[in-house]
């Protein structure tokens, strides 16, 4: 009890710094520590499949985001002086505002109503006709595909409004830089360990935490850190390859929901017998796709060098 | 009091603070942080509030889980976003806000 | 009983470099010796603490994962320090290298 008090002190904490620091670098890096505390908070809270996902996305992909956007936003002096006039009534209207939705917040947790359904009950209760022993595995590709279907979908969307933006600027290839001997020599072994990773959450996925998400982080984890490090990617400059393989995860998705419908069944019921099978061949058409979906986002955000020369003049 | 509801409480004041950064910062990617922190308590609230009822419950955390990965790709799409928007116009803040600032600056200036 | 004593001295020893690893890094005054705090200190920290909680472990396999987990952030923890004290270096030169000319 006094460590989940610590550690939601330490939440708050860190939240509140990286909103008040003023130094912009220091914000993003309190930030990648508050998604390491969001981690051991998912812990606490019982669900390590969340913090499975959270440490690799939460802490690491998004850390490196930042970091990466950071590093191509120049420090606008401009607006750092502009950021200094205050403007009392705006700033109290907000803080009424947080107070109120605090007030609001806390009111609607203590008296929160007792639920009607005893969801985990029913889980429970449904868990051996999913095909699959891991409840949340169930819940995510069974009980409510439909969310993950769309969930997939929306990923899709972002990365090819991503990608759009990104070709539409005249490009050219991020420098390959060869940081050090003990790197490389490195990766030779990191590289075929973190696919071993990957492959292994995708698979104890079906009966213990872990699964498509999970697994699809590491591989997104691989791929920033092989072409951060100048570590050729196999196929990877082929842009058909890249696009079957952003879509096929969706594409298996639909294709094995829609077999019950043809033989008159629902959508998204996987065909009877075969509940484990279509279960997990569209877990791991899943894991591939998002973990390139993923890498996409990361790779869509290079801007063009010279877009602080450019732009130099203007200022 | 369960631990559950402890961090449901938690997410509540992220919640808030998130909005509070959302509202008074003019940066974008502190904006984006801000937003951020908002969707982590959220989630905490989600899992944190259920499960101080009934227990350990796979749904919501099936939830939060597609609630992560796409946070992370709204983040990054903002992120391009941003850097769009900087690329083509040198600033880090929308131009509303900083005309805002401007006039009240000014106001304050005169008086 | 013995061994629980044993358990709990190489935990709370583990913890006790943790602390102080993390003491170093927040009073260190510049990047290599912060490293140095958090790579040695705390590497070492966290090999007591695998090693005081082997032997509550009842399976191998999970023996051997906690083991890997270990050496893996011993590799980590060289590499990304090596990285960063490198990228210090670079930083420093050129700072010189401004100031010089």
């Amino acid at each position: 009890m006094i460590l989940d008090w610590l550690l939601a002190g330490a939440l708050i904490g860190t939240a509140a710094g990286v909103l008040l620091t003023r130094d912009l670098y220091r914000s993003v890096v309190l930030f990648i520590i508050f998604g390491l505390l969001m981690a051991l908070v998912w812990v606490r809270v019982e669900a390590p499949d969340l913090a499975l996902a959270e440490a690799a996305i939460g802490a690491g992909l998004t850390g490196v985001l930042f970091l990466d956007a950071l590093g191509h936003l120049n420090p606008d002096k401009a607006a750092a002086v502009r950021q200094k006039y205050r403007q009392p009534l705006l700033s109290g209207l907000a803080f009424l505002l947080a107070l109120g939705v605090t007030g609001l917040l806390w009111m609607a947790l203590v008296d929160s109503p007792q639920p009607g359904v005893h969801l985990p009950e029913i889980v429970d209760q449904q868990l051996l006709a999913s095909g699959v022993e891991h409840p949340i595995t169930a819940v995510l590709l069974s009980f409510r595909a439909y969310d993950t279907l769309l969930e997939v979908a929306v990923i899709l969307v972002a990365v090819v409004v991503g990608l759009a933006l990104r070709f539409s600027q005249e490009d050219q290839p991020a420098e390959t830089q060869v940081l050090s001997p003990l790197l490389q020599k490195m990766l030779v072994w990191l590289l075929p360990l973190m696919l071993m990773v990957a492959i292994y959450l995708l698979w104890i996925g079906s009966y213990r935490s872990g699964g498509a998400f999970q697994a699809a982080a590491v591989l997104a984890a691989m791929a920033v850190l092989m072409r951060m490090s100048g570590t050729p990617i196999p196929g990877h400059s082929n842009l058909y390859l890249l696009r079957i393989g952003l879509v096929v995860g969706l594409g298996l998705f639909l294709l094995l929901g829609s077999v019950d419908l043809v033989s008159g069944g629902n959508f998204l019921a996987w065909p009877e017998g075969w509940e484990k099978a279509s279960i997990l061949v569209v877990e791991g058409a899943l894991t591939f796709s998002l973990g390139m979906l993923l890498f996409s986002l990361f790779e869509a955000s290079p801007a063009p060098k010279q877009a602080s020369m450019t732009r130099g003049g203007g200022a | 009091m369960n631990t559950f509801f402890i961090y449901a409480l938690t997410g509540g004041l992220l919640s808030s603070l998130g909005l509070l950064g959302f509202i008074l910062h003019r940066h974008l990617l502190r904006r984006l942080m801000a937003f951020n922190l908002m969707g982590s308590g959220c989630f905490l609230i989600l899992t944190g509030l259920s499960q101080s009822h009934q227990g350990v419950d796979a749904v919501p955390q099936a939830l939060v889980l597609t609630g992560i990965v796409v946070a992370v790709s709204a983040t990054a799409l903002a992120l391009v976003l941003i850097r769009r928007w900087y690329h083509l116009t040198g600033q880090t803040s929308l131009p509303e806000d900083v005309q805002s600032l401007e006039k009240t600056s000014s106001k304050e200036a005169q008086g | 009983m013995l061994i629980d004593l044993l358990r709990s001295l190489l935990i709370l020893v583990g913890a006790a470099f943790f602390l102080v690893g993390t003491l170093g890094l927040l009073r260190f005054p510049d990047a290599p010796t912060r490293i140095h705090a958090l790579t040695k200190v705390d590497n070492l920290g966290l090999g007591l603490i695998v090693l005081g909680l082997l032997p509550g472990v009842a399976s191998w396999p999970v023996v051997f994962k906690m083991i890997l987990i270990w050496l893996l952030a011993i590799a980590a923890a060289s590499l990304a320090g090596h990285l960063v004290v490198q990228a210090w270096a670079g930083s420093q030169n050129k700072e010189t290298s401004s100031r010089d000319s």
